[in-house]
C-alpha cells in the first residue's frame, strides 16, 4: 500500500518513467533530455543530503544537546561543533588553514583506530585462516615410509628445478629432461599428499577391494579419506595462491627466473578472480537494468490509462520546447 | 602562525592517534571514556562532512547562473529541485493528529453524530459520554443538528471538528473506565504513562487521536502522512522514492549496456592470462543462472554421473571458494599492511599530504 | 568465416548491441520463462542461522545500500524481514549510510502494509523499530559496541530508545543474536572489523553481485556465516521461503542476458581470431 495519495502515486510513476527514459536516451547520444534528468537527480540528491545531515546528524547530536539544558560535560559537544564548522573554512583562501585542524582530528582518530583493528581483523585473522587449515588436519600421517620417501622426492625434484632455473641451466635442457623434472616434481608432490592424507586411514588394499571386488565395507573411510584429500588440496591451493599473489605485488625483488614463475602463478590466480568478478559485475549491472525495465513495463505501461498518456504527451512537448530554448547559445556567454 | 598552520595539526594527529591506539588495548578508565568520547566527537564532525560536497556543488552552479553560461537553465532546475526537497524535508512536520472534515467519510457523518449525541447525553459511561462532557457547547449543537437533520452542512462539520480538536488537545481525555477494551499501541501506552505536564501539544494530540481511533474505528480515518518532514508519505520521501531511487538505479543500469558492448568489442583472447579470465567469466556467467545449471545437469546425467565435478555450478562454486578467496585474501593482507603502515606514517607525521599545500 | 564478414561483425554499431540487450531484458518480462532456481550453500548458511533462532530473538538489520541498488537488494531485504517476522523474531534497523535511511523506511513500510493486508499486523516498537541514520561510520559501530542505546538515543521517529520495550536487554551490539547487513559497498568490512571482531556478533551478508566475489574470503575466514549475493542470491532466498518475488521473476531476464553476453563474447573472439588469421596470411605473403 502506497503511503501517498492516488494522484501523487500516479504522478510519481510518470515522473520516474520520464526520468528513466531520459537517462536511457544517453545510450543513443548525449542530449538535452538526459542533461535535464541528470540535473534533477543532482538537485534531489543534494537536497536529500542536506535534510539528512540536519535531521539525523546535526540536530540530534549537536543542536539538541546544546539547547536542551546541557549539564556539565555535555557542554563539551561544542568543541566538535566548532571543528565541524572550521571544515568549511577551506572555501576561503585566507582562513583555509583552519580546516587542517578539523582534518587532523579526523585523520588522527581514523589512523589510531584503524591500525590495531586492521591488524586483528585483517592480518592476523586472514593469515590464520590461510595457514591453520593445513596444520589442523587430523588426517595427516607423516610417519609412514611412503610419505617420507615421496616428501624427499618432492623436495629433491622441486629444489633441482629451482636451482636449474636460477642458474640458467633449464634453457639448455632437452625436452626429455625438462619433462622428467617437471613431471617428477608434480608427481612426487601429488604422491606425497596421496600417501600422507588419503592413505592416512585407509590402505591401497581397501581401494583395490572397492574398485575391483566391489567391497563396500570400508566405503565410509574411503569417502572420508577422499574428502580429507580434496580439502587438503584446496587449502594448499589457497596457500599457494595467497603467497604467489602477494609476491606478484612485491616489487622490491626483480621477478626473474624462478621468481618469475611464482609471479606468473599469482597472475593466474588474479585472472581467475577478475573473471569471477567480471561475471558477477555483469550480473549486478544487468539486475539494475532488469529492475528498471520491470518498473517501466509493469508499473508504468501496464498500469497507465489513456487519459494519463494524453497528459504525458502534452507535458513531454512542453519540456521539449523548454529544452530547445535552453540549448540556444546566448551571445557573449562562455561555452 | 606557523605553529597553528603546520605544527598544531601534526600534534593533534599524533596525540589523537596514540590515545586511540592505547585505548583499543586498554579499555579501562580513563582510556575507555576517552575512546567513547573521541568517537562521539567524530560522529558530530562526520555530520558536517556530509554537507561539504553540497557547498562546493552549490557554489559551482551558482557561478554558472550568475555568469549566464550555456546550460545555466539546467542549473536553475537543479536549484529548484534542491530547494523544494530541502525545505520540505527540514521543516518540522505539520500536526497530523488533529482532525479535518475529510477524516470522517461523508456517509458516516450522520450516524457518527447520532451515536455521539445519544450516548453522550446518556448516563452509561463510555467514550461518547466522555467526549460529550469535554465538547464545547457549539460543537454539541452542531452534532445534534447533524444527527437530527441527517445532513452534514459544512459550517456544522467545521464546528464539530473544531470542538473535537479541542478535545484532542486535552491531556486528561483518556480514562480507563471511559474507554474500556480499546486497543492501545505501545507508543500510546508510553505517552499515557508519562506525566501529562511533560507532554508537548503534538504528543497530546497523538495520544488522544489514537484513543479516538480506537474508540471509533469505523468512523475516524487513519492518521494521514505529513507533507513536511522526512517521514513516509511526505514530499521529501516522494522525491526520494520517485526521483532519487529511479534516477540512481537508471544511471547505474546504463553500465549493463556498456558492459555488453565492451564484452563484444574488447574482451579478446590475446594472452594466456586473458584466456583464463575469459573462461572463468564464461563459466561463472553461465553457471550462476538457471539455464546454466540445467544445461550442465543434463550433460552429467546423460553422459556420466562421475563427471559431476565438471558441472558449471560446481565449477563456479569451486572458483569462488578457492582461487578467488586466495587472490582476495592476498589483496586483503596487502591492503591491511598498507593501512597499518600508512596509519603509522600519518600518526608520526611522516605522511602530511592531508594538509594540502601551504599557499 | 571470410575476412569481410569478420570485419563487419567487429564494426557493428554499439547501439544495435544496446537494442539487443534491451530486448533480452524486456521480452522475458512480458513472456515469463519460470525457470527453476537451485539454492547454494552460501545462501543456506544465512538462512539456517536465522531459522535456528528461537522466537523473541533480536536481529539487527543494517540498511546500508544506496537507491541505485534497490532492484537487487530490496527483494532480499523483503525476504529476510518476512522470514524474521514469520518466526517471531524482533527487528531493530539502523543505517550508517545516509542514503540507506530512505531505503529502510520504504522497505519497512512495504512489509508493514503487506502484513496488515494479511490480517497479521506487525507493530512498531513491539515487533520492529528503526533507529535511523547515525553518522560517523566506524565511530558509530564502535560506540554501538559499547553503548547501543546511548549511541542511538532516539529512533527515526524521534522516540526515546531507553523506554522502548523492543530494546530491553540490549546494552551493546553483542547483545543482538544476529546482524543482517544489507549493503552494496564495502560496509561489510567495517561491520566485520569494528562489530564482529570487537563483540563477536554473527553477520550475514546480503550484498550486490558486484561485491559478492570479494566477500568469499571473509566467509572462508569465518567472519560471516553466509552470503546472499545479487538477484540470484535473492531468488535462492525466496525459494527457501517458498514464494516467487521480484528476484525470482528477474532471473528469467538474467538468464537470457547472460547467454546473450556469452554469445557476444564468443562471436567477438571468433571474428577477431579470423581477422588475425587472415592478416597473418597477408603478412607472410
Amino acid at each position: 500500500m502506497s503511503p501517498y495519495s492516488e494522484f501523487a502515486t500516479i504522478f510519481g510513476v510518470w515522473f520516474a518513467a520520464g526520468l528513466t527514459i531520459a537517462i536511457y536516451s544517453f545510450l543513443y547520444k548525449d542530449n538535452p533530455f538526459y542533461k535535464l534528468a541528470e540535473h534533477i537527480y543532482i538537485g534531489a540528491s543534494t537536497g536529500y543530503l542536506i535534510v539528512i545531515a540536519w535531521r539525523d546528524a546535526l540536530e540530534p547530536l549537536l543542536f539538541n544537546p546544546l539547547t536542551q539544558n546541557p549539564q556539565g560535560w555535555e557542554y563539551l559537544v561544542i568543541v566538535p561543533g566548532l571543528l565541524g564548522i572550521m571544515m568549511f573554512t577551506r572555501f576561503f583562501k585566507k582562513v583555509a588553514w583552519m580546516s587542517r585542524i578539523s582534518l587532523a582530528y579526523i585523520i588522527g582518530w581514523g589512523s589510531g583506530v584503524a591500525a590495531p583493528v586492521v591488524i586483528q581483523g585483517f592480518i592476523i585473522r586472514h593469515t590464520g585462516s590461510t595457514i591453520m587449515p593445513i596444520f589442523n588436519q587430523n588426517s595427516f600421517d607423516l610417519t609412514s615410509v611412503s610419505s617420507i620417501v615421496f616428501l624427499l622426492f618432492a623436495v629433491g625434484f622441486s629444489g633441482y628445478l629451482i636451482y636449474a632455473v636460477q642458474k640458467d641451466q633449464y634453457a639448455d635442457f632437452d625436452t626429455g629432461r625438462r619433462l622428467l623434472i617437471i613431471l617428477g616434481t608434480i608427481l612426487s608432490i601429488l604422491l606425497f599428499f596421496v600417501s600422507s592424507v588419503f592413505f592416512a586411514n585407509v590402505t591401497p588394499g581397501d581401494v583395490w577391494n572397492y574398485f575391483i571386488h566391489g567391497d563396500t565395507s570400508r566405503i565410509v573411510e574411503l569417502k572420508a579419506s577422499l574428502e580429507a584429500f580434496m580439502t587438503t588440496f584446496y587449502n594448499l591451493s589457497i596457500i599457494v595462491g595467497v603467497i604467489s599473489v602477494l609476491f606478484y605485488f612485491f616489487y622490491s625483488i626483480e621477478h626473474k627466473k624462478a621468481l618469475k614463475g611464482v609471479a606468473k602463478t599469482g597472475i593466474l590466480y588474479l585472472m581467475v578472480f577478475f573473471g569471477a568478478a567480471f561475471g558477477y559485475t555483469v550480473m549486478g549491472r544487468v539486475s539494475l537494468a532488469i529492475g528498471r525495465m520491470r518498473f517501466l513495463v509493469n508499473d508504468w505501461v501496464r498500469e497507465s490509462t489513456l487519459s494519463q498518456w494524453g497528459v504525458g504527451i502534452i507535458v513531454f512537448i512542453l519540456i521539449a520546447l523548454f529544452l530547445l530554448w535552453q540549448e540556444r547559445t546566448r551571445p557573449g556567454s562562455e561555452v | 602562525m606557523n605553529f597553528l598552520k603546520r605544527k598544531l595539526p601534526l600534534i593533534i594527529v599524533f596525540f589523537t592517534g596514540v590515545i586511540m591506539m592505547i585505548a583499543y588495548y586498554v579499555p579501562h578508565s580513563p582510556f575507555g571514556d576517552m575512546w567513547k568520547g573521541a568517537s562521539s566527537w567524530y560522529m558530530v564532525i562526520a555530520g558536517f562532512t556530509l554537507v561539504l560536497g553540497v557547498v562546493s556543488l552549490i557554489r559551482n552552479h551558482y557561478r554558472k547562473i550568475r555568469l549566464g553560461k550555456q546550460g545555466f537553465g539546467y542549473s536553475i532546475v537543479m536549484f529548484i529541485t534542491l530547494i523544494i526537497t530541502a525545505i520540505f524535508g527540514v521543516l518540522p512536520p505539520e500536526n497530523i493528529y488533529t482532525l479535518r472534515p475529510v477524516d470522517i467519510e461523508e456517509e458516516n457523518w450522520s450516524a457518527f453524530c447520532s451515536t455521539l449525541a445519544r450516548k453522550g447525553q446518556g448516563e452509561v459511561p463510555g467514550p461518547c459520554r466522555r467526549i460529550w462532557t469535554l465538547l464545547p457547547k457549539e460543537a454539541r449543537g452542531a452534532a445534534q443538528e447533524i444527527a437530527e437533520s441527517k445532513n452534514a452542512t459544512e459550517p456544522a462539520k467545521e464546528s464539530l471538528i473544531a470542538g473535537l480538536n479541542q478535545v484532542l488537545g486535552n491531556p486528561n481525555l483518556y480514562r480507563k473506565e471511559s474507554f474500556p477494551g480499546i486497543y492501545l499501541s505501545s507508543r500510546v501506552k508510553e505517552l499515557l504513562g508519562k506525566d501529562s505536564k511533560t507532554l508537548i501539544d503534538r504528543e497530546i494530540n497523538e495520544m488522544n487521536r489514537n484513543v479516538l481511533m480506537g474508540a471509533f474505528p469505523d468512523d475516524i480515518a487513519e492518521i494521514r502522512n505529513p507533507m513536511r518532514g522526512n517521514k513516509a508519505g511526505s514530499v521529501f520521501m516522494w522525491v526520494f522514492d520517485y526521483i532519487n531511487s529511479a534516477a540512481a538505479a537508471t544511471v547505474f543500469s546504463l553500465l549493463a549496456f556498456y558492459i555488453a558492448s565492451a564484452a563484444y568489442r574488447a574482451f579478446r583472447v590475446r594472452t594466456l592470462d586473458a584466456t583464463v579470465m575469459l573462461i572463468t567469466a564464461l563459466i561463472v556467467m553461465i553457471g550462476r543462472v538457471p539455464y546454466g545449471e540445467m544445461f550442465s545437469n543434463f550433460l552429467t546425467e546423460k553422459i556420466s554421473s562421475h563427471l559431476v565435478f565438471l558441472r558449471l555450478d560446481k565449477l563456479t562454486t569451486f572458483f569462488l571458494n578457492y582461487p578467488t578467496v586466495a587472490a582476495k585474501r592476498a589483496i586483503i593482507l596487502g591492503m591491511g599492511l598498507a593501512m597499518v603502515s600508512t596509519s603509522m606514517r600519518v600518526i608520526l607525521g611522516i605522511e602530511r599530504t592531508y594538509m594540502g599545500s601551504d599557499e | 568465416m571470410k575476412l569481410k564478414t569478420a570485419e563487419k561483425l567487429l564494426s557493428i554499431d554499439r547501439r544495435i548491441i544496446f537494442l539487443l540487450v534491451a530486448a533480452a531484458i524486456i521480452l522475458p518480462i512480458i513472456f515469463p520463462l519460470n525457470l527453476p532456481v537451485n539454492v547454494t550453500d552460501e545462501v543456506r548458511g544465512v538462512y539456517n542461522e536465522i531459522q535456528q533462532l528461537p522466537p523473541g530473538s533480536k536481529i539487527l538489520v543494517a540498511f546500508d545500500y544506496e537507491p541505485s541498488s534497490i532492484p537487487e537488494i530490496e527483494p532480499m531485504a523483503k525476504a529476510v524481514l518476512q522470514q524474521c517476522f514469520d518466526k517471531g523474531l524482533k527487528i531493530v534497523g539502523i543505517s550508517w549510510l545516509e542514503l540507506g535511511r530512505g531505503n529502510a523506511e520504504k522497505v519497512l513500510n512495504i512489509v508493514e502494509s503487506e502484513y496488515k493486508e494479511k490480517g497479521d499486523p506487525i507493530e512498531y516498537g513491539e515487533d520492529y523499530a528503526y533507529m535511523g541514520f547515525k553518522p560517523g561510520k566506524q565511530a558509530m559501530i564502535l560506540n554501538l559496541g559499547s553503548d547501543f542505546k546511548g549511541t542511538c538515543k532516539t529512533d527515526y521517529r524521534g522516540n526515546e530508545v531507553y523506554s522502548m520495550p523492543l530494546l530491553e536487554g540490549i546494552e551493546t551490539l553483542g547483545d543482538f543474536d544476529y546482524l543482517v547487513c544489507l549493503h552494496d559497498d564495502s560496509m561489510i568490512n567495517h561491520w566485520i572489523l569494528y562489530g564482529h571482531e570487537e563483540t563477536g556478533i554473527k553477520i550475514g551478508s546480503f550484498c550486490t553481485a558486484v561485491m559478492a566475489p570479494g566477500i568469499y574470503a571473509n566467509l572462508n575466514a569465518g567472519q560471516i556465516t553466509g552470503i546472499v549475493g545479487g538477484l540470484k542470491g535473492g531468488s535462492e532466498y525466496e525459494k527457501l521461503l517458498e514464494y516467487k518475488g521480484a528476484a525470482t521473476k528477474g532471473m528469467d531476464s538474467q538468464t537470457v542476458i547472460h547467454l546473450l553476453i556469452v554469445v557476444f563474447i564468443l562471436i567477438g573472439n571468433i571474428a577477431y581470431l579470423v581477422k588475425e588469421h587472415h592478416l597473418k596470411k597477408e603478412r607472410l605473403r
